[in-house]
């Protein structure tokens, strides 16, 4: 028994006229696993979704979720997971109640079930006093809460996020994740989500995926993700400019890769811990002190932005 | 197929549902086949003495004619709802759930009976007061409202296709207006074939709007030719199933294309 919920082999979806939105990629995801996938605007985020879910059809390549075949069983899938896409999919004339009703008899549930499972969809994302309201005039928030409501409907192991926390103020932001951090740890809810919030991701994906220009360039767990690509970053700060510049010339010669700003100076470097002994030593030498020292571990930011930069080509 | 029927209802539900809840735009669109009625049987009433014409009373002629060009223009508008949804992201849930196609088509259609039912009850009785004679049974009057009813469906098909294939609500709009009124006049809707001139008769044998209409006419007409009503309403039939085929084929290219 493999425990790999959705696997993905050279995936590829080229669009009419040519644009090639994804190109060849290939990875798995673990059931329970809760999976970032993080790329740029136009990256192949909302088209790897897109194809996972079932809503457009891959130029080429397999995918299996749940054990089913993408192309063959699509209708299989469809029961196993939940999607909610980039835009609320919320029609504005019903409300709350009726739209979660309504994709519960879609899904086969009777009317008693379909009712029940409103109740407590409702109150599981704090909808409760909206609920009889016309969606339409809902709050953007209180929408991104209905869809994911509407999403939970048949309960689903896997559950597609297409940057599920865009437009929302910082409140909603962290309701909303925690939500989701609830599905994933206390019910086992596989999750796959794109996300541009990338403080967010490190935070809770057990792995994160970056995809650049249509191919996954980056597929690890954020620690060994930053370890293996980002910098540490030693900032020191100097009495005077004379100062920095001695400094500079010193330093230079063991860590080539610096900056200066003003009286500052930032040096990258792979490991902090063995570099920062020889820094000092070699200012001691050079008889310039710094006023102040500081390290800082780089953050999943930093790794995606040089990520996205240095393969530039 | 009972989950077919069945998923159909909610999915047209969710259209129904709102439209009674603003009584307001019912009432309107009762009252335009009541105008229609009133402008077209009038101007055109002289009609009647040109010879060759079969009956003396133009509203009788006209009546078939009125209730399908009354569907047309309902029936032209359900992309609208199509286009909403598209905009809306609805129509991608409801590609995601697990339930066939056609069950989206065929849950627009659902509110256009509806709608059309109770239009065609407002504009017969209206006939009826503007003088218009005819021996109805229940068998007749049930094929008369069901061959314009198969009509609707195919142009509200047509119009969901091209609301997913053009996605904008002035080319879907334009392209059917650009053909409902010119193709009613390209019919024996206000005119029998037989006064039309050669070339317009030579059209009106192929436009489905047409066979709508004759096949109506026919079944109101005291000596029914039931081989009349019978080959119109197949072609009715026909058209409709192409259309729905066609707008199923619709939603592959959409989907291909989102």
């Amino acid at each position: 028994m493999s425990n790999k919920i959705i696997k993905v082999s050279q995936l590829s979806k080229t669009y009419k006229g040519g644009v090639e939105a994804v190109k060849n990629i290939s990875f798995n995801v673990k059931e329970g696993e809760f999976f970032a996938f993080l790329g740029p605007n136009g990256a192949g985020k909302s088209t790897t979704i897109k194809m996972l879910t079932t809503l457009t059809r891959p130029t080429s390549g397999e995918v299996e979720i749940a054990g089913y075949d993408l192309l063959r069983q699509p209708d299989k899938i469809r029961l196993k997971i939940g999607v909610a896409l980039q835009n609320t999919a919320i029609d504005p004339t019903l409300t709350g109640r009726e739209l979660i009703r309504l994709q519960g008899r879609l899904f086969g549930f009777s009317k008693a079930e379909s009712n029940n499972r409103a109740n407590e969809l409702v109150e599981l994302v704090g909808l409760t006093e909206d609920a009889d309201r016309a969606c339409g005039k809902y709050s953007g928030g209180m929408q991104r809460r209905l869809d994911l409501a509407i999403t939970l409907v048949h309960r689903p192991k896997v559950l597609f996020l297409d940057e599920p926390t865009v437009g929302l103020d910082p409140a909603s932001r962290i309701d909303l994740w925690e939500e989701i951090k609830k599905l994933n740890r206390e019910y086992g809810t596989t999750i796959f989500l794109t996300t541009q919030y990338l403080e967010e991701a490190d935070q809770v994906a057990d792995r994160v995926g970056i995809i650049k220009n249509g191919e996954i360039v980056a597929l690890e767990n954020p620690q060994s993700l930053k370890n293996s690509l980002a910098l540490d970053k030693i900032q020191m700060s100097f009495s005077s400019m004379e100062e920095k510049e001695k400094a500079k010339l010193a330093v230079i010669k063991i860590a080539p890769n610096l900056e200066s700003v003003e009286t500052m100076i930032k040096v990258y470097v792979q490991k902090s811990q063995k570099v920062l002994p020889e820094i000092i030593r070699i200012l001691a030498e050079a008889y310039v002190f710094p006023e102040d020292i500081s390290i800082s571990s780089p953050t999943l930011d930093d790794v995606f932005l040089q990520v996205i930069r240095n393969k530039n080509n | 197929m009972k989950k077919v029927l069945n998923d159909t209802w909610y999915m047209a539900l969710r259209r129904i549902r709102p439209t009674f809840r603003q009584p307001m735009t019912i009432v309107m669109s009762m009252v335009q086949p009541i105008i229609w009625l009133l402008l077209f049987g009038n101007l055109f009433k002289g009609i009647v003495e040109v010879p060759g014409f079969s009956t003396d009373s133009y509203v009788e002629y006209i009546l078939p004619g009125m209730i399908v060009m009354n569907t047309l223009f309902i029936g032209i508008y359900t992309g609208m709802g199509t286009l909403n949804d598209i905009n809306s992201g609805v129509m991608e849930r409801f590609l995601i759930v697990p339930i066939n196609k056609i069950i989206i088509i065929l849950s627009e259609l659902v509110q256009l009976i509806i709608l059309l039912l109770a239009q065609f009850i407002i504009i017969i009785l209206l006939a009826i007061i503007m003088g218009a004679k005819f021996s109805l049974n229940f068998y007749s009057i049930i094929i008369f409202l069901t061959i314009p009813i198969l009509l609707g469906l195919a142009v509200s098909a047509l119009s969901i296709s091209l609301a997913l294939i053009t996605r904008k609500h002035e080319a879907m709009i334009t392209a059917l207006q650009f053909f409902t009124l010119p193709l009613m006049f390209l019919s024996s809707a206000f005119m029998p074939r037989e006064l039309m001139p050669a070339w317009i008769r030579t059209i009106s044998i192929i436009n489905p709007i047409d066979w709508a209409i004759l096949g109506a006419r026919e079944v109101l007409s005291s000596q029914i030719y039931w081989m009349d009503v019978i080959t119109n309403g197949t072609l009715v039939l026909l058209f409709g199933v192409i259309c729905i085929l066609i707008s199923l084929r619709s939603f592959k290219t959409f989907q291909r294309s989102i």
